[in-house]
């Protein structure tokens, strides 16, 4: 269809423009931090001179300001993060087999809340008033407000300390018998659910105003006019009109999600891109943060490029 | 068609509002004024939740103000040690009965200071125990000895561990007459020995030379006789594969001019400067400069020998001499060896047979005080031993209990008498007080056979009879006992009855966190403590301050700035327009929780940063409402007859369109300061928060820290439902408002 | 024969601070084929009293009274009348006699299946006696349903989805076989009656499959055909309603109320966004479609001149009640009630002679607190005292000619009317 492909290349577009524009923001900010690399990367005893030079070299310490931008712009853009300071190794590699677990970890979340929360949230609006609404708003906000870490925690000591159902660290663990998936969701499942139960929360309450939105529209009473089953009614016509300003907020929840995974991946010592990002930062291994920040941000932009998409996809007014 | 009414239940009509609307029916003025808030308010007090909101963020409020009166105690306040600690004791008897030595805490390599192993020696008969220590669930378990035999009339000298360094770390130096013996840690395999061509009378500390930026460990010792100085100095292999063995480096110096009349001193220098030794002769005070020798290539150390001599100072001050009590007491402040630069120098303490306190600068030795010291209620103190300390710097009396804690100015390199005096109840303190680090006390003992416990101004918390009664070898605190994997600060003493068989292995478990409850002390503590013996309550309520300042402060400067930003977009529709809606547009892309830790690590983690970046990540979404009910306003009626009676237009922004938005400012400043609570809870909780302030993400940080998260349930959950509650408070508070702001939703 | 009966109706609406009264105590009957207007200023309860027949009332819409008869037969209907008659005042009685039926009911059919299985479920072969003794209660069981069905309310739309507290059930089961079938409606917002992210043809081809077992190429086929019909290019079904104009999607909405050849259809105010020759061309359609199908039809409008073109039939409902309601011609000519001359004065003639419009002074009432006695007694001319006291009666001027005014009879006469 001829319109949503230039819906889809508007997109494209626009989220290079955003991806340019934060990667702009970011060097800035690295740029004009107290702490220079440079000197960090003097300091270290690990890193041979020659290394040194190399590396001054490569993130441009030597060069002017505005040829340091380029550089690091190139770099970016190439997926060429350099040498940690702290480890001596390519940040390529420690990313590398970093990101399909966040990816993993994050993805999972996001879409079975999405799926839940669109669900539940358009039940619990249809069916407004009633207890299972009111248990499911009050739960929602007591949750939406609840700092992720906490919960962590508290799964933490109740299912992995006191019930062992579940392992307290760690994503995979060869030595136990398990098969290697299953090893992993097992690992998995505690920084999902709290993830999941956070995003949920949000999506919930958002899906439910939403949906009271659309619920007095006429097109509902035309549904259910029709004769159409509650279902049909409820979910057909209701949940995929609702379902349009909760996709627009998609970028907000995930910005949301995406800072809730960062912590999370910390508290269950997950060995993630967030748990690398926040050792970089106390570590102040520039190399890595800047990289991490940056996968960080290209994760919350393709997260939304995707939301456009479907957007596009369940709205025909866009697709012009 | 059909809008749904449904659920709105018919609110109670609130008596006390008529009733001052009634008063202030009589006052037409004060009426007018009050309308609109009384309007707001009628339809406010439908919500329910509102009401719920408004209610908890008020008690908070009355928490904050009245925190001093309500709160059962201030922040600083910790459970005394009757409540917090509790004497785990192992008594084990020993089959022989020799003259053993103070007992020696094995540590293992893989985690910082683990204690795993206890070690006797007798000098009688050469002979050495090690007793295993293992950890059970809340105590440790000291097991059966393995018997080691050295050869008869050793000098045991020290046992030197490399932490955090895998691999072969652990030796026993000993000596005889004139040789120095090198064993690995099993007390069998003889590494190496020297020959010194003296025999030592002194020795100086073991300085353990782990540098921070370097991960490396370096170890000095210094033995010398009246004229001789040996150095050896050890540079452990690294486990990152630069060079793969230990290596030791010995050298000699030989002082011919004057006799050496007492321990020398190894202070710190760093890596690259190389350390000093420090003698004492009986005429100066001599400082020679330890030389490495390293490879410019790999930055690998090829040699180390005594260098040049740095300075010698007479044993003057102000044209009068002196001459030192003894060079044992000598020592290098500050106590850490690797914050060598606290002070940007180091202060070298000593005690004159005037026991006046002379301190040496380290650079060039200039004596930067002495004078007698003044210490009221005390006519005639002796000094005996100083010790230091991260306190100050702990004196000693000779004969008597007493002693005192002084500090250096690190201004002027002072030495001052300006901590608390302390008296034991019986003896004379015959072991270094030796600091333990995670409770933040120290553990002696006394010649009387007595073990004390004491803060770090030597109050003394507990104190334990050695069982049996009678004099002890010094007590040695040993190191950390690890109980399920994280520090659980068990601290370890040993002490052996010189003439009965008992090897009494006393160990302090510190009992905090408390749980909830009542105490020997009589204190009851409702929610507990933390592990420092925080009474939770009290951090809760003092917490309620900082969390509604940064709240309040980092929503109200977001809320200026979104506000601002979204009247100006909103009003000068085009380019301005455009560019500022493209900046919300980023700013609303950008992880702003992820860009919050960079800036807080980087700028370091203070409450007001913490407000500024929370305020400038959160003003986005604010700009992007304000500016389209500043659009919709400006169609509005009221405006255009503004702009026809030629009003200018910043006189249309505020005295029109601005007054009708400050109630979705209101509205959203509610909602961003939820999430800022929320938000500082979950910096704070990483360790970037501000340490200065008692914060609830900070008493979650500390949890965390301590390792007690698993356990210690009374701690976790105070703190994260206070978080919850205040800013699900706002936020319904927000809701609430919401439905008055926008009529749209009320019907729901 | 009456398609449709209204009976008594009552809608209140809960809100915060009390009930809005929209439709208090409405009657009237609609005949297979026949078109009645319902007319009244806005706010008067039109809508909600089509919603209530469609049952698409909101929650918070509380049926208080009233039956809502669909397709009763005659004799039913007598019987019913009858029995209401019989038994007013009297619940009780009409239990025991449900009962009593009930159990003669259970005892014939028991009977009845006993002759069955001695004659081996072959009637011919029964004796000659049990033979009689099945036909006379095979006519009894026929009579006694038929009177059960009359004092149980049995073809009342009310009765089978009201819950105990006066709301409606919104998808119960026996109702979704009615709607849209049986009862379809077109929506006074036509303009977001369709759902924007459904292709409009779609929505109407999800009704048609609903209701009949088509396949998708007849589906298609039945909804382009209904395209042409209300002249929108057949292509366009395709489109998304944001594609269509106002006009458009109002004749989409036509198009969809008679995809399923209904009954009976409620069109709330089905013209109003079309231009004249559309609006014309379009009532002319439905008139002739009406009548092949002898379909019944509602028309709820503002616009007399429309009534007085499609309608046989006229109610004139004010402040939630009917004013007066009779033949098109009866409440045209024969006006007899204060406020449907005031109404009928505030719309040019349709003759086309310019008149000027003589609007009635005042605003209609606020639903919640209605005046007592006559609802229009605060605005009308004629008002006297009782008329805020006592709510009038129907008065029935001629056969079917009903105007709920004390002094209709004196009135009539004097009464502005259409043309008049
Ligand atoms: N959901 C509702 N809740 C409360 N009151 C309602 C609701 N729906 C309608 N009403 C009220 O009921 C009365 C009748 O409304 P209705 O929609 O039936 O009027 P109408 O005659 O169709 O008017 P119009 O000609 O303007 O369409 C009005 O006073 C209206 O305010
Ligand atoms: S009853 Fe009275 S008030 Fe009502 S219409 Fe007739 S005359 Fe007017
Ligand atoms: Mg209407």
């Amino acid at each position: 269809m001829a319109g949503m492909s230039r819906y889809i290349a508007e997109r494209v577009i626009q989220t290079f423009i955003t991806l340019i524009i934060i990667l702009t923001l970011i060097f800035i900010m690295f740029e004009s931090l107290p702490a220079k690399p440079q000197d960090l990367l003097a300091q270290n005893p690990l890193i041979k001179p020659e290394d040194r030079e190399f590396l001054t070299a490569y993130f441009g310490f030597d060069r002017p300001i505005q040829e340091r931008y380029l550089l690091y712009m190139q770099h970016m853009l190439t997926f060429d993060f350099g040498t940690s300071f702290s480890q001596a190794e390519p940040v390529w590699n420690l990313l590398e087999e970093r990101i399909p677990r966040t990816l993993l970890l994050f993805g999972l979340a996001t879409i079975i809340s999405y799926l839940i929360g669109i669900y539940v949230g358009a039940y619990i609006a249809w069916k407004r008033g009633g207890v299972g609404d009111g248990t499911a708003v009050v739960t929602s906000l007591v949750f939406y407000n609840m700092p992720s870490f906490w919960i962590g925690l508290i799964f933490l000591l109740v299912f992995a300390s006191q019930l062992d159902l579940f392992p307290l660290t760690g994503w995979y663990d060869p030595s136990v018998d398990l098969w290697k998936p299953l090893n992993i969701l097992w690992h998995m499942t505690l920084p999902l659910v709290v993830l999941i139960l956070l995003n949920l929360a949000g999506t919930i309450l958002l899906m439910r105003t939403a949906m009271l939105d659309i619920i007095g529209e006429n097109y509902m009473v035309t549904a259910k006019a029709i004769g159409l089953p509650e279902r049909t009614v409820l979910y057909k016509h209701g949940a995929r009109n609702a379902m349009l300003p909760v996709v627009t907020s998609f970028i907000i929840s995930i910005v949301f999600s995406v800072s809730g995974a960062v912590v999370l991946e910390n508290v269950f010592t997950f060995p993630g891109v967030g748990a690398l990002y926040i050792r970089s930062l106390s570590q102040l291994d520039f190399p890595v943060a800047e990289a991490t920040l940056f996968i960080i941000t290209l994760l919350v932009l393709v997260g939304n490029f995707f939301a456009d998409l479907i957007y596009g996809y369940l709205d025909p007014r866009v697709r012009i | 068609m059909a809008q749904d009414t449904g659920g709105s239940t018919p609110k109670p009509k609130a008596k006390s509002l008529s009733k001052i609307e009634d008063i202030f029916s009589d006052h037409p003025t004060l009426k007018k004024y009050l309308r609109g808030p009384l309007r707001t308010w009628k339809l406010y007090r439908s919500s329910m939740t509102g009401l719920v909101g408004l209610g908890i963020v008020l008690g908070f409020f009355v928490l904050a103000i009245f925190a001093p009166i309500i709160s059962p105690y201030d922040p600083e306040f910790r459970a005394p040690a009757e409540d917090v600690f509790y004497a785990n004791n192992v008594e084990l008897v020993i089959t022989e009965s020799y003259n053993w030595s103070a007992p020696v805490g094995l540590t293992a390599d893989t985690r910082e200071e683990a204690l795993i192993g206890l070690m006797l020696y007798s000098k009688d008969d050469g002979k050495a125990l090690i007793y295993p220590v293992g950890t059970g669930v809340q105590e440790i378990e000291v097991q059966d000895p393995t018997t080691y035999s050295l050869p008869v009339g050793f000098d045991y000298i020290e046992y030197v561990h490399f932490p955090r360094v895998l691999g072969e770390t652990s030796y026993f130096l000993v000596r005889d007459g004139q040789t120095v013996y090198e064993y690995s840690d099993n007390l069998i395999d003889l590494n190496v020995e020297w020959d010194l061509g003296f025999e030592p009378m002194y020795t100086s500390n073991l300085w353990n030379g782990y540098t921070l930026a370097l991960r490396f460990s370096r170890l000095a010792l210094v033995m010398t006789d009246e004229h001789n100085v040996w150095l050896y100095d050890k540079v452990p292999r690294d486990n990152l594969g630069f060079f793969t063995e230990t290596r030791t480096f010995t050298d000699t110096l030989t002082i011919t001019d004057e006799t050496i009349i007492g321990n020398p001193l190894v202070v710190d220098g760093d890596f690259e400067d190389g350390s000093v030794i420090i003698i004492p002769t009986s005429s100066d005070l001599r400082a020679y400069r330890i030389d490495v020798e390293k490879s410019l290539l790999t930055g690998i150390v090829q040699n180390v020998s005594i260098g040049a001599q740095m300075w010698r100072k007479n044993y003057t001050l102000d044209g009068n001499e002196f001459t030192p009590v003894n060079a044992k007491q000598m020592i290098a402040f500050p106590y850490a060896q690797g914050a060598s630069d606290a002070f940007g120098k180091t202060i070298i303490v000593l005690a004159t047979t005037d026991d006046d306190l002379i301190a040496y600068q380290r650079e060039d030795g200039e004596i930067k005080w002495s004078g007698p010291l003044i210490m009221p209620g005390i006519t005639d103190f002796e000094i005996g031993d100083l010790y230091s300390s991260p306190a100050g710097i702990i004196v000693t009396g000779k004969a008597e209990t007493r002693g005192f804690v002084a500090g250096v100015d690190p201004e002027t390199g002072s030495v001052r008498y300006n901590r608390t005096m302390f008296s034991l109840t019986e003896g004379h303190i015959n072991s270094p007080p030796q600091y333990v680090s995670g409770l933040g006390t120290f553990i002696y003992s006394s010649d009387r056979g007595i073990i004390y416990l004491s803060d770090g101004l030597l109050g003394i918390n507990a104190t334990f009879a050695a069982p049996g009664g009678g004099a002890l070898t010094p007590v040695s605190f040993l190191g950390n006992i690890y109980i399920q994997s994280s520090v659980t600060g068990n601290y370890f003493a040993v002490v052996t009855s010189e003439n009965t068989l008992f090897v009494s292995t006393l160990s302090g478990v510190n009992k905090a966190p408390l749980p909830p409850g009542k105490y020997p002390s009589g204190n009851r503590y409702i929610l507990g403590t933390d592990y420092e013996g925080h009474d939770i309550l009290a951090w809760l309520i003092y917490g309620t301050r900082s969390e509604l300042m940064v709240g309040i402060t980092a929503a109200f400067v977001a809320v200026v700035i979104g506000t601002v930003v979204g009247l100006v977009a909103g009003f000068y529709p085009g380019i301005i327009d455009s560019l500022l809606m493209r900046a919300t547009d980023v700013m609303l892309s950008l992880p702003g929780l992820v860009i919050l830790l960079l800036f807080a690590a980087v700028f370091g983690p203070s409450l007001v940063n913490i407000m500024i970046i929370i305020a400038i990540l959160s003003w986005a979404g604010i700009a992007r409402v304000i500016r389209s009910v500043t659009l919709s306003l400006k169609e509005r009626a009221f405006v255009d007859a503004a702009i026809i009676a030629g009003a200018s237009e910043s006189r249309l922004i505020f005295r029109h369109i601005a007054p009708n938005v400050l109630p979705y400012t209101f509205l959203y400043m509610t909602f961003t300061i939820s999430g800022a609570i929320v938000t500082e809870a979950i910096l704070a909780f990483l360790g970037f928060g501000d340490v200065n302030n008692v914060t609830w993400g900070m008493m979650l940080q500390y949890l965390q820290i301590s390792g007690q998260s698993l356990i210690a349930w009374w701690w976790l959950l105070p703190p994260g439902i206070c978080i919850t509650l205040l800013s699900m408070s706002f936020y319904l508070i927000g809701r609430a408002f919401d439905e008055v702001v926008n009529p749209r939703l009320r019907k729901r | 024969m009456a398609l449709i009966e209204v009976q008594d109706l009552k809608v209140h609406f809960k809100i915060q601070n009390g009930w809005v009264k929209a439709v208090d105590g409405v009657s009237f009957m609609i005949d297979a084929g026949e078109t009645m207007g319902l007319v009244g200023e806005s706010g008067c309860g039109k809508t909600t009293a089509a919603y209530a027949i469609t049952q698409l009332l909101p929650p918070n819409g509380f049926v208080k009274s009233g039956f809502i008869f669909f397709k009763e037969p005659p004799r039913t209907r007598l019987l019913r009348l009858e029995y209401d008659q019989m038994f007013k005042g009297n619940p009780k009685g009409r239990e025991r006699e449900i009962a009593t039926m009930r159990a003669r009911l259970t005892k014939l059919l028991e009977e009845k299946r006993d002759i069955k299985d001695k004659t081996g479920q072959v009637k011919s072969k029964g004796t000659p006696e049990q033979i009689e003794r099945l036909d006379a209660s095979s006519a009894e069981v026929t009579e006694l349903t038929e009177r059960l069905r009359a004092l149980t309310y049995f073809y009342d739309l009310l009765a089978k989805s009201k819950l105990k507290d006066g709301r409606l059930d919104d998808f119960n089961e026996e109702i979704r076989k009615i709607r849209w079938k049986e009862i379809s409606m077109i929506f006074q917002g036509a303009m977001n009656a369709f759902n924007p992210v459904f292709r409009v043809g779609d929505q109407i081809i999800e009704a048609i499959q609903l209701h009949e077992d088509v396949d998708d190429d007849k589906a298609t086929e039945r909804a382009k055909a209904l395209f042409n019909f209300v002249g929108i290019p057949e292509d366009r079904i395709t489109n998304y309603p944001h594609e269509f104009s106002g006009g458009m999607k109002q004749r989409a909405m036509i198009a969809l109320a008679l995809a399923l050849s209904p009954k009976f259809i409620i069109a709330d105010e089905p013209t109003t966004a079309l231009d004249v020759i559309t609006q014309d061309r379009i009532l002319f359609e439905i008139r002739k479609l009406q009548e092949q199908l002898k379909m019944a039809m509602m028309i709820i409008t503002h616009d007399v001149s429309v009534v007085a073109e499609v309608s046989d039939k006229i109610a004139v409902m004010y402040a939630g009640r009917i004013m007066e309601i009779g033949k098109t011609v009866q409440v045209f000519k024969n006006t007899a009630h204060p406020y449907t001359s005031g109404l009928l004065g505030s719309f040019p003639s349709i003759e086309g002679e310019r008149r000027r419009l003589i609007s009635i002074p005042g605003f209609p009432p606020d639903l919640v607190n209605p005046p007592p006695g006559c609802p229009f007694h605060p605005r009308c001319g004629y008002a006297k005292p009782d008329c805020s006291k006592v709510v009038p009666k129907g008065i029935e001027l001629e056969p079917g000619h009903i105007s709920y005014c004390h002094y209709a009879k004196e009135l009539q006469p004097n009464l502005r009317r259409l043309g008049g």
